[in-house]
């Protein structure tokens, strides 16, 4: 009980001298742009597929659901506003970062660990290359940029699937569907949206490089440092998410 | 009288520990520039925590580690990057980045540390494996290679930028005994055309007598000899004959104490001898 204890403050505390070393990498040295491109290049192709087949379902999920709770008090033309609102807002920058950290994330965690356990990234210091300037910070940064570009694709994607099934199955009118997002989605929806991504993409690069970068040695330091890479950034974000809400439209 | 040995690392008085687990205990040592000293030692003795000392991979708890005479203790992480670029390293399984191929491998620290154009780093990584005795296999991955040749284009990366100490990880754990003998041919070759000073790590013993100019002994934590290589073939130190005889059923002799003997006074006090 107490060993666990004292793992966790000095897990917090190895976690502030990573964020502090990362960010004063970032701010302190010429970004690479090769490397940038590079991961910017790999997360987007990485993660765009699943996530666009992860929103579709997601948004005729909605259109379903709603549809069925709102027709039971005849309110089934707000099905747009619905299924827009919840999709811009929250669905789509939570399943990005779900999908951020199930894809890259892991990759990274994976990579990471992995050079770690092989000597690789003391080899780098030893050839007097910073590990936070060529492997950290180019991938942060290709995160940050990345993530809200794919929000924007969650959100196409769902709400299209929403409206898909809204008016090819439930026989909706296609003209109210979306007038209701031209009226009720807002652009500042959309930015909030990119917004979230974005956050979520420093948290779960952070938490992902620290767990690869601090893995214990032997496969099974890799396999846990995966393993509580993608656990500990899907439910934060997740947490994350509902008081990032409550700042934001509350 | 031949002219007295430049000291390239000096440890002085250097304490290490993990948690209550003291590691290095008051260690202190001179590695003579231009030759080739080995660091044996039983395992668990602290020989791979004093590699990571010398190339500041980790912090002494006390005590000072001189570079040409700078103590790295005392620099940032900015200074120390420079100091390194003086370090090669070859690491206990070559430590090659899987992604890149051989090539990329030992063009790596040159592409990130000099202007040369990418003709001219072709033909240093040419003539490097080479000098490792790999030629053309520049396009295969670290993971298509052998165990004995990812050391050796481990070493051929290490010595990419021309360093002036290069330190060896155990360079013949996990190889069988005629490719161990081959990779200390090959140290004993590069020590040679290069004149940089090598700092080996091993348990190897032939290995050992065949490719050193000194030796450091570290046992218990401690440094319980050092001297030439004759003098410590020559020692009636029980723990280093039991060491060097590979008897583990060797009694050692009650009237040495614990076993330990300090052959230091031979070494730091009178290096212009050697």
């Amino acid at each position: 009980m107490i060993k666990a204890g004292t793992s966790i403050v000095i897990g917090m505390g190895n976690l502030g001298f990573f964020t502090l070393r990362m960010f004063r990498t970032l701010f302190t040295t010429k970004p690479e742009l090769a490397l940038i491109l590079d991961n910017m290049y790999k997360i987007g192709v990485e993660t765009l597929p699943v996530l666009i087949a992860v929103c579709i379902f997601v948004g005729t999920n909605l259109a379903v659901v709603g549809y069925h709770i709102f027709k039971g008090f005849g309110g089934q033309q707000f099905l747009g506003v619905y299924v827009g609102l919840s999709c811009v807002r929250e669905l789509a920058p939570i399943l990005t970062g779900a999908m951020l950290a199930a894809k890259p994330g892991t990759d990274i965690a994976a990579t990471i660990a992995t050079m770690r356990v092989k000597e690789q990234i003391d080899a780098l210091e030893v050839m007097s290359v910073d590990p936070f300037r060529f492997l950290m910070v180019p991938r942060l940064i290709a995160f940050v940029i990345t993530a809200p570009l794919l929000v924007l694709f969650g959100a196409f994607f769902s709400v299209a699937g929403g409206y898909v099934v809204a008016v090819y199955q439930l026989k909706m009118n296609s003209g109210l569907f979306l007038s209701d997002l031209r009226n009720y989605v807002l652009l500042s929806d959309i930015l909030n949206g990119m917004l979230k991504g974005a956050l979520f993409a420093v948290v779960g690069c952070l938490l992902s490089t620290f767990f690869g970068f601090y893995s214990k040695p032997g496969p099974k330091g890799v396999s846990r440092a995966i393993n509580l890479s993608v656990v500990t950034v899907a439910s934060f974000i997740v947490i994350f998410n509902f008081f990032l809400s409550a700042a934001i439209y509350d | 009288m031949t002219k007295p040995i430049e000291i390239a690392v000096e440890f002085r008085n250097v304490t290490k520990a993990f948690g209550s687990q003291v590691v290095l205990n008051d260690v202190s040592c001179k590695l003579p520039k231009g030759r080739t000293t080995v660091i044996v030692g039983p395992s668990g003795t602290g020989k791979s925590v004093f590699l990571k000392l010398l190339v500041g991979l980790l912090k002494p708890d006390s005590g000072s580690i001189f570079v040409d005479g700078i103590d790295i203790t005392k620099l940032s992480q900015n200074e120390l990057f420079e100091v390194r670029k003086k370090f090669g390293m070859l690491f206990q399984d070559g430590a090659l980045f899987d992604s890149q191929n051989v090539a990329e491998n030992i063009a790596f620290p040159l592409k990130r540390h000099t202007k040369k154009t990418a003709q001219e780093i072709q033909q240093i990584v040419t003539r490097k494996l080479e000098q490792v005795g790999l030629p053309g296999v520049e396009h295969k991955l670290p993971s298509e290679l052998s165990g004995g040749m990812r050391k050796r284009v481990g070493l051929a990366r290490a010595l990419a930028l021309d360093p002036e100490i290069v330190l060896f990880d155990e360079p013949n754990s996990g190889l069988d005994p005629v490719m161990s003998d081959a990779i200390d041919k090959l140290i004993l070759k590069t020590g040679k055309e290069t004149g940089s000073t090598f700092i080996v790590i091993s348990h190897d013993i032939p290995g050992t007598f065949q490719i050193a100019d000194y030796i450091v002994m570290l046992s218990q934590s401690r440094v319980i000899a050092s001297g030439r290589v004759s003098e410590i073939q020559a020692s009636e130190n029980p723990i280093l004959k039991r060491f060097f005889a590979r008897d583990s059923d060797m009694p050692i002799d009650r009237r040495f104490g614990t076993g330990e003997l300090d052959l230091r006074p031979y070494y730091t006090g009178r290096l212009d001898r050697f």
